[in-house]
């Protein structure tokens, strides 16, 4: 790469410096705001004394919903990324190895990219009416449906670029040594996939954590997420400042956690999908 | 063990055919090498007997059984891959009995035969290691195992050497042999390198588009091949190959300003012909011959090759020991008629 | 030693799966997209001939084939989130091009922060864009948002970030780039890792300065992976919507109306469900028509 010396060096790690800074700093003040009474955080002083009353309020005051909120974030998080694993990764192995013909192939992968493009609100007016219809409106089961369909494209490239990685030799030895496809798929490729499978369950789960535009429109009180309950805190008729913050910093609670214990799987995921 | 016949096999992808009609009976017990050049059909024909590929027209036969219709593991064979395709998420013990394990034979007569294998492979202190911890010739051994494992009724190699480097790959090429007369199992082996299948094979099958050019012993392949592709395929250096016109059992030869002739031991019934000659069937002579000028000298110490040019042809003049010429002389080659081979320069068919 | 016949191990519900694999692995998948996308836009276009009105609980259809393409050619303010929207696009993607490429390879060329930049740069792509909304919320507001601190703080007089028409769209633009540079970053900075260290050394020998290397042999190295996340974000800036929801909700007046925000105000707060529907057909068209288009031009490229 570029050979830095002297002041170019310091030029640029001063750069970098600052580009850090920048990322940082507004997750840091909105933090330290969450900290403070309302009436700090109007006075925008920068003297006070921490204070959990924000968080304390957010999580157990009677006039917010915010620990069911999580639970039904998790709830639809965690199942429909489970769901989306397994139907997306078969999908993928499928369209990879099965020597399916090319146009059905180029018909999957071509609607998925389509339907991948068109903003998620064009279909949440159908989804609407069918979930009236079929009464579920208003339930998780709902929200997890979409969330699958949402997320299905992205776990299918993920999977079949990690399935492509493999080479076809190493089930045909298999198949050779005695395995049906079956026994190939489950005992050879599947296990050799699991760092795909990681990566793609991460980004699944963070995305379904993070979606808002459909859960907005499709849950009730009861069935709210956690984004749709910090859209709350923002559209009140008085904004609460402060549990705005406290509910922002909480809801990224499971990006923190995984940016320190799934670094390696969101960046290979992130890149890899994007890359292949 | 067991016999292997393809009956007017044929492959094809779409419009293309890859393999044009191929008929071979492989004994109990042989050891067959498939040679030919890069795109001849060669691994192809070889996934076709493992069950890899389709097979578009023909029929295979595994032990008399027609295996058209079954499944790889149905047809009681073991492959070894150029890539050696080991299982990387299993250790070298799991990989090499993972087919006892999938016919669900008892963990017991797993490790025996398992423990067995690695000791004639001498694997024994890597049963437990990963296949990305081992060097490439362990891999290979590795791979070697898992087939001897299998026990099958045919063993596939399919260029298992090539991705060793040049010392190994001489040692393994022993090792392969040694373990065939040890299992007496048939064997169906493709390479791309003559000289292991001259050096390994009972037979040589060499494939040409598709199509067998020739079957038959090395030997038998060396001294009489029966075209012109098979001359200059097996050998090496490669055979001589001299276009030449001819006139009852003469051919003449036109090299620069000079036209000679050569007689031959007897008479083609075609005009335009290719003369064949091996590079070690050639002698300096003082009068007759090609008269040739020395281009490129190479010394192997124990042989040398002697590149000379007849016609802007190169030919090459291979000599025991040290040559007593020099780049730029001009001196004269001959030949014993008996050693020629002549080949139709049309159809490339021995004459 | 050898195998039981075949047809006697054909038994049972894991050999009926092995039988049919190729279809039952891909069948879960079609049922998805069949019932959850297809059949949902088949129901758009009957509606998208449809007057849909919700009385007493229940909906009442009518059958008005020409009204919401009327309306349609008709919507102001749809033609001002088009073009808030494409606006919006050009002007982040291309400043987050610039910076994610230009940290790219500064970090590339750099031994350490390495690790620090990956870890710093996660949080902004997997925050939930809604919590980003409220964070930057809380920077913009007029009276005590750290950035009119900073602004008095060096003399000037606050600025009114997300009220004031002519600056709203480009304070929403601020907190994208903020949002996807790092995801630009990401992949760009993949692909300078897997640049080929011999190329650039060999052009190093060669005499190449810095700005040679980077204009000469990086970028053009780097094109695939600049292409692939141009193509990325340009999707994902046309969809933008949580941020936006956020911020302004399209205001003040119509200066940040975005089309999704637009068709969520079709579809949920003025329950015009038939000519929302109408909207996403001309967003699902105008969609197919932008990635026909990518894809033509592409294989032209290719061709030259």
């Amino acid at each position: 790469m570029l050979v830095l010396r002297g002041y170019s060096r310091l030029a640029g790690i001063a750069l970098l410096s600052l580009g850090v800074f920048v990322i940082l700093a507004p997750f840091l003040w909105v933090a330290l705001q969450s900290f403070k009474y309302e009436i700090q955080i109007l006075q925008g002083s920068w003297n006070f004394e921490p204070t959990m009353f924000n968080y304390v309020d957010v999580l157990y005051s009677r006039r917010s919903d915010f620990l069911s909120n999580i639970w039904n974030s998790l709830i639809v998080a965690g199942v429909s990324t489970l769901c989306v694993l397994v139907v997306g990764t078969l999908a993928a192995y499928s369209l990879s190895r099965l020597a399916w013909s090319g146009w059905i192939r180029n018909l999957f992968l071509g609607w998925t990219l389509i339907f991948n493009m068109i903003p998620p609100l064009t279909l949440v007016g159908p989804w609407y009416l069918i979930f009236r219809q079929i009464g579920m409106f208003e339930t998780l089961g709902s929200l997890i449906l979409t969330h699958i369909t949402l997320h299905l494209p992205m776990t299918v490239w993920m999977m079949m670029a990690y399935f492509k990685e493999l080479p076809k030799e190493i089930e045909e030895a298999a198949m050779v040594d005695g395995c049906r496809r079956i026994d190939a798929f489950w005992r050879i490729s599947l296990p050799l996939v699991t760092p795909g499978l990681i990566a793609a369950g991460v980004l699944a789960f963070v995305f379904s954590w993070n979606e808002f535009s459909v859960a907005l429109n499709l849950t009730g009180r009861d069935t709210a997420t956690v984004p749709v309950a910090i859209a709350r805190f923002a559209q009140q008729y008085e904004v609460q400042y402060g549990q705005m913050a406290a509910a922002s910093i909480l809801s990224t609670i499971p990006a923190l956690l995984l940016m320190f214990f799934g670094q390696r799987f969101v960046v290979q995921g992130l890149t890899m999908g994007a890359v292949k | 063990m067991a016999e292997v016949q393809l009956r007017n096999v044929q492959k094809r992808y779409g419009t293309v055919d890859v393999i044009r009609g191929v008929d071979l009976t492989i004994a109990d017990g042989e050891f067959v090498v498939l040679v030919g050049p890069s795109g001849c059909g060669k691994s192809t024909l070889l996934r076709m007997i493992a069950g890899l590929e389709e097979i578009s027209g023909g029929e295979i036969a595994i032990g008399g059984r027609v295996v058209n219709d079954l499944e790889p593991r149905e047809r009681d064979i073991a492959m070894v891959f150029q890539s050696y395709a080991l299982y990387p998420h299993m250790n070298v013990e799991k990989n090499m009995g993972f087919s006892m394990a999938l016919r669900k034979e008892s963990t017991d007569s797993t490790r025996a035969a398992v423990e067995d294998a690695a000791t004639s492979l001498a694997l024994k202190p890597y049963l437990d290691r990963l296949p990305r911890a081992l060097s490439g010739g362990q891999r290979q051994r590795v791979a070697m195992g898992r087939a001897i494992v299998r026990r099958p009724k045919v063993f596939l190699f399919d260029e298992p050497l090539s991705n060793l480097d040049a010392q190994l790959r001489v040692k393994m090429r022993t090792e392969v042999r040694k373990l065939h007369q040890r299992l007496e199992a048939t064997s169906v082996y493709v390479t791309h390198d003559q000289v292991e299948a001259m050096t390994m094979a009972d037979r040589i099958v060499i494939l040409d588009k598709g199509k067998i050019a020739q079957v038959g012993s090395p030997l038998e392949l060396y001294d009489r091949p029966a075209n012109r592709f098979v001359a200059e395929f097996i050998g090496s250096p490669a055979i001589n190959v001299i276009p030449a016109e001819t006139d009852g059992n003469r051919a003449a030869i036109s090299s620069g300003d000079e036209r000679f002739e050569i007689r031959l031991p007897s008479a083609p019934s075609e005009k335009a012909i290719d003369v064949c000659i091996r590079p070690e069937h050639l002698r300096r002579v003082d009068s007759g011959g090609m008269p040739v000028t020395v281009q490129v000298i190479e010394n192997l110490g124990a042989e040398t090759y002697v590149f000379v040019d007849v016609d802007g042809l190169d030919v090459c003049w291979r000599i025991a020991g040290r040559p007593d010429v020099a780049i730029g002389d001009r001196i004269r080659l001959g030949f014993d008629p008996e050693r020629v081979h002549l080949f139709s320069r049309e159809t490339g068919a021995r004459l | 030693m050898s195998l039981s016949t075949p047809s006697a191990r054909r038994q049972g519900l894991s050999d009926f799966i092995d039988r049919h694999f190729k279809l039952l692995t891909l069948a879960p998948a079609l049922i998805v997209l069949v019932a959850l996308t297809l059949y949902p836009i088949a129901n758009l276009f009957v509606m998208a001939v449809s007057t849909i009105r919700f009385e007493s609980g229940g909906e009442i259809w009518a059958f008005t084939p020409l009204i919401n393409f009327k309306q349609l050619l008709n919507d102001q303010i749809f033609r001002i989130a088009l073009w808030n929207t494409l606006l919006f696009a050009i002007a982040s993607v291309a400043i987050e091009m610039v910076l994610g490429l230009g940290l790219a390879i500064l970090v590339g060329s750099m031994t350490a922060f390495k690790g620090v930049m990956r870890t710093a740069l996660i949080i902004p792509i997997l925050m939930p864009p809604v919590a980003i909304g409220s964070m930057w919320k809380l920077m913009y507001s007029f009276d005590f948002g750290v950035l009119n601190q900073i602004v008095t703080g060096i003399g000037f007089a606050p600025v009114n970030w997300t009220g004031s028409p002519s600056l709203a769209l480009w304070s929403v633009v601020i907190v994208d780039v903020w949002h996807w540079t790092p995801f630009v970053f990401l992949i760009l900075f993949a692909a300078v890792e897997g640049l080929p260290k011999e190329v650039i050394e060999a052009a190093r020998i060669d005499g190449a300065s810095n700005r040679d290397l980077i204009f000469k042999i990086i970028i053009p190295l780097m094109m695939p992976a600049i292409v692939v996340a141009l193509l990325f974000r340009t999707i994902l800036a046309f969809k933008v919507f949580d941020e936006v929801f956020l911020l302004t909700s399209g205001g003040p007046g119509t200066s940040t109306e975005v089309v999704s925000l637009h068709l969520n105000k079709v579809f949920f707060q003025q329950n015009d469900l038939g000519y929302g529907a109408m909207l996403s057909l001309a967003i699902i068209a105008a969609t197919i028509a932008f990635l026909w288009v990518a894809r033509s031009a592409s294989a032209a490229l290719e061709k030259r």
